[in-house]
């Protein structure tokens, strides 16, 4: 029982992503020209890219919260965030480079969007080189944290705002937010959609809080060692 | 035909996420394990630093 109270998050999340499994290539979907059934990687190209701008956040929170606080413990959430960041963006690169394979004919185009994606990502790749170039750890801990913010400003000017100046994107969704705006997904998609989000959400989280767990022995295992 | 030829791909995206999850259960479980055993071995440094 009390497995289950610990856990009942995580349960949660792996049900609806089985339900978003089986409901995103099995119900109906609208046939819409040039999509076709492309149209299902909605529920895990643009959910695994949410999940990644939710764990980038929950780190620039940590990184703040760092600045203000000193608590070394707030520094190595935040640089699990970001390296789970880092995988679900890769994830949503891949997703959406195989979508555009069978949409545009080309796994890439030179499109504003997407090379501010892939730009917005290289940003957060620099965070990662960034800690491993600098030894001291407070110093070490401290510039991540300044550049943490930095990077997601920069990051959310490359996906949100550089593309919607430029008008000539062929990506869907250039006006608004794609998919959240009433009217723009069709009711039938939202019952999947919606369950995606929450369920790549809380996945996000999960990997997270293993990432943080592990990093925090290694810390641990380091410091006795160089105690003793 | 298509739609069981769907179905099998269904399943075995199931299987494979399924066994992400377990594997993550299973992860989690051993760094319990040794988050126990760290904090032991911290007290136990600890004392010895009193004495």
């Amino acid at each position: 029982m009390q497995v289950l109270k610990n856990n009942w998050w995580k349960i949660a999340g792996i049900l609806l992503l089985v339900y978003v499994i089986t409901g995103g290539l099995l119900f109906d979907v609208p046939m819409i020209d040039l999509l076709h059934e492309t149209i299902r990687n909605i529920y895990f190209h643009v959910g695994m890219w949410f999940g990644m701008i939710f764990i980038l956040f929950a780190g620039l929170v940590f990184s703040i919260r760092y600045l203000l606080r000193n608590d070394p413990s707030d520094d190595m959430k935040a640089y699990a965030a970001v390296l789970v960041g880092l995988l679900f963006g890769a994830l949503g690169l891949l997703t959406g480079m195989i979508w555009a394979k069978f949409t545009w004919g080309s796994f890439w185009v030179n499109d504003p969007k997407l090379n501010g994606a892939v730009v917005g990502v290289l940003t957060y790749l620099a965070y990662v080189v960034l800690r491993g170039s600098v030894d001291d750890r407070d110093k070490k801990a401290r510039l991540a944290a300044v550049y943490n913010v930095f990077a997601f400003v920069l990051f959310f000017i490359f996906i949100m705002i550089i593309p919607r100046l430029a008008s000539a994107s062929i990506h869907p969704g250039l006006e608004g937010n794609p998919a959240l705006v009433p009217g723009d997904l069709d009711p039938r998609m939202r019952k999947v959609f919606f369950p995606a989000i929450a369920g790549w959400f809380i996945m996000a989280w999960w990997l997270f809080s293993v990432l943080y767990r592990t990093m925090r022995i290694h810390q641990k295992i380091e410091d006795i060692t160089e105690n003793s | 035909m298509a739609g069981e030829k769907m179905m099998v791909v269904v399943l075995l995206l199931l299987v494979i996420f399924l066994g992400i999850a377990v594997f993550l259960f299973y992860l989690e479980r051993r760094l319990s394990a040794s988050e126990k055993k760290l904090k032991q071995l911290e007290e136990k440094q600890r004392e010895k630093l009193k004495k």
